[in-house]
């Protein structure tokens, strides 16, 4: 097993606030790993760190060897927690835009989730609701035939079916070779999909585990373990 | 990718200029028939007001075209890298310089198609056989001034190329100027506009005072009599030097202002 | 559909059960090819390394075997499907009479009570 993913004493500080600190962790390829945290405990830095949106204050991010730029941006497939396409496209436009950009893409696939979500190639992203966008990204992010997928909040805005269907097109997608990251707080509805976890608080890494390790030396669910070490 | 990052942009702003230089021609058009209305024998207040409306519109146009040149430019930059856009943009397999050149290229090109849609439009609205023929005899007599100056033809093409390369430069300088400002910005955590319209001013001052500095010599009589004698003794070596500094001084803006931008995009990128 | 599982314990296990019960009750036939880790992980809605481990497993308790290029197949070992049909169900007799002392009922009592629940299940 070879890491796909590195991170060592990974600090990052906005202003005098300090978002994350002394981060170490590290994935293999072939997981499904769970970042649960509450609010503001650096879920969506650290994603974006990875992703390369944000600079390390200090510490050092290694994907499959390579430090955040344009060779893991080739591998890297991030869905961010907002809104990122403009409005002015039609989805089939969006479709070619990936495409061009990532060799990776495969655009067919695309287009058969966007069949299969009912959503209409033509419609454009202006007149579709927040959470038909959403899928838009989704389909997008997931079309990839990426190394790394990040994916902050995928199923935050989304109702239950639709989330059945986000966990189903992360398994279905599975691939011995490629690691997932999805940073949630509805622990309850991911757990079944995750191979480990990584426990988020106050900007450190509080926990790191394997889900079915905590179900049997704990006899609880992460979900409870959760409530238990973040217990207000 | 360049050329796919070009092409993505140019049909990003298209569908707002196009329009607009649509309705510039139309209204050209237009107004050289109300003009010609209000110049008929018979015209009467009355048949001169839409060629007074039409033409105070389309002013207003041309003033919109120009003024959104500027908006669009800077928006490009600002909202598609640094908003909610640039999640997207800067996680494609793209280098920040890349996409420095394409917004750069797309908005230097949209500024001189203002123009020239501008000009073509004033011909449209303008153009006729007096119009061609006293256009004509102005640029004759031009020509005739220039030749007694200095008759080689090439030094005149000469002078002509350096300053449409000092145009040129000049527009890139400003252009890199906005976006180093912008890219300033986005450091501050909070007050990312107000912070660029803050480096920008600052920029400006530190320019200002350059400039400032280096033309303190002409303050001595000494200097400034020595440039006015080799103005009068060689003037057209003048142009061609004074045209070589503003060059220079173009050039080396607009590469201070390039890298600067590309370091702050790739080793300071603060997207939230 | 996704299966039903309890959240406390651990899910490989869970999927465990499930398949086993779906071997012994004939839901999959003896010699019959399993579908794929991928595509069971789906119908459970799990992650497919849990599910990979639980087939792991199942392969280990002799239920399955797999066929280097193409893929799982159930034991055509009759004989062993038909023997851990029957250690689950002694173990849940095991488990019954368990819950049976529990509320205070002896072994006759329960005998007793099992057949006039009989009885009336034939009126």
């Amino acid at each position: 097993m070879s890491m796909l993913l590195q991170c060592s004493g990974l600090s990052k500080r906005f202003g005098s606030k300090e978002a994350l600190s002394g981060i170490n962790f590290s994935v293999e390829s072939g997981r499904i790993v769970g970042l649960l945290g509450p609010n503001g405990s650096g879920k969506t830095t650290l994603i974006k760190l990875i992703s390369g949106l944000l600079v390390p204050t200090t510490g050092s991010i290694l994907v499959d060897g390579h430090a955040p730029g344009m060779d893991t941006k080739k591998i890297v497939s991030y869905l961010p927690e907002r809104t990122y396409l403009n409005d002015w496209m039609r989805a089939r436009d969006i479709i070619g835009f990936f495409q061009d950009f990532y060799a990776d893409f495969d655009a067919a696939k695309a287009r058969d989730m966007l069949a299969r979500l009912q959503i209409d190639p033509a419609d454009r992203l202006k007149s579709m609701s927040k959470g038909t966008k959403e899928k838009v990204q989704l389909i997008l992010v997931m079309s990839r035939n990426a190394r790394l997928y990040l994916l902050d909040e995928p199923i935050g805005g989304v109702d239950p079916a639709a989330r059945d269907y986000i966990l189903n097109t992360i398994i279905t997608n599975y691939s011995p070779d490629a690691s997932v990251i999805l940073s949630t707080h509805l622990i309850a509805d991911v757990e079944k999909v995750l191979d480990d976890i990584v426990f988020l608080s106050n900007g450190q890494v509080a926990m790191t585990a394997a889900v079915d390790d905590i179900r049997e030396n704990q006899g609880k669910s992460v979900d409870a373990l959760f409530r238990e070490v973040f217990q207000c | 990718m360049l050329g796919k990052l070009l092409r993505y942009e140019i049909k990003s702003t298209a569908r707002l200029f196009l329009p607009l230089y649509a309705a510039l021609a139309v209204l050209g058009l237009l107004n050289r028939l109300f003009l010609s209305i209000s110049r008929l024998p018979a015209a009467s207040f009355v048949l001169s007001l839409p060629a007074a409306t039409g033409t105070a519109i389309y002013a207003l146009t041309v003033m919109a075209a120009f003024v959104m040149t500027f908006v669009v430019m800077i928006q490009r930059f600002y909202k598609s890298l640094l908003g909610d856009e640039g999640y997207l943009m800067f996680t494609l397999p793209v280098s920040p310089a890349q996409h420095l050149v394409a917004k750069l290229t797309v908005s230097c090109l949209w500024i001189f198609a203002s123009m020239a849609v501008t000009a073509v439009s004033l011909l449209i609205m303008l153009a006729n056989g007096q119009f061609f023929n006293s256009l004509s005899a102005g640029l004759a007599s031009a020509l005739q001034h220039l030749m007694q100056f200095d008759p080689n033809a090439v030094t005149w093409a000469a002078l002509g190329a350096e300053f449409v390369a000092l145009a040129i430069l000049g527009t890139l300088s400003s252009i890199l100027m906005i976006y180093f400002s912008i890219s300033l910005g986005q450091l501050s955590n909070r007050y990312k506009l107000l912070t660029a319209v803050g480096a920008y001013l600052g920029v400006n001052a530190v320019l200002q005072a350059l400039s400032t500095l280096l033309t303190l010599p002409m303050a001595f009589p000494a200097v400034a009599d020595a440039i006015e004698s080799f103005f009068s003794a060689y003037p057209i070596a003048s142009l061609h030097v004074a045209a070589g500094a503003g060059l220079l001084g173009a050039l080396l803006l607009c590469a201070a202002f390039f890298l600067g931008t590309n370091y702050l995009l790739s080793k300071k990128l603060n997207l939230e | 559909m996704a299966w039903v599982l309890n959240p406390d314990r651990p899910i490989y296990l869970q999927l465990v059960e499930h398949i086993r019960l779906q071997i012994v009750s004939g839901h999959y036939p003896p010699g019959s090819r399993l579908p794929s880790v991928r595509d069971l992980a789906g119908e459970a809605a799990v992650n497919p390394n849990t599910m990979q481990k639980a087939l792991g497993e199942l392969e280990r308790l002799e239920l399955l075997y797999t066929q280097r290029t193409s893929g799982r197949y159930i034991t055509e070992d009759v004989q062993r499907i038909a023997q851990v049909k029957q250690d689950l169900a002694y173990q849940q007799i095991h488990d019954f009479f368990v819950q049976m002392e529990r509320l205070g009922y002896g072994k006759d009592d329960c005998f007793r009570l099992m057949e006039a629940v009989i009885e009336g299940g034939k009126q």
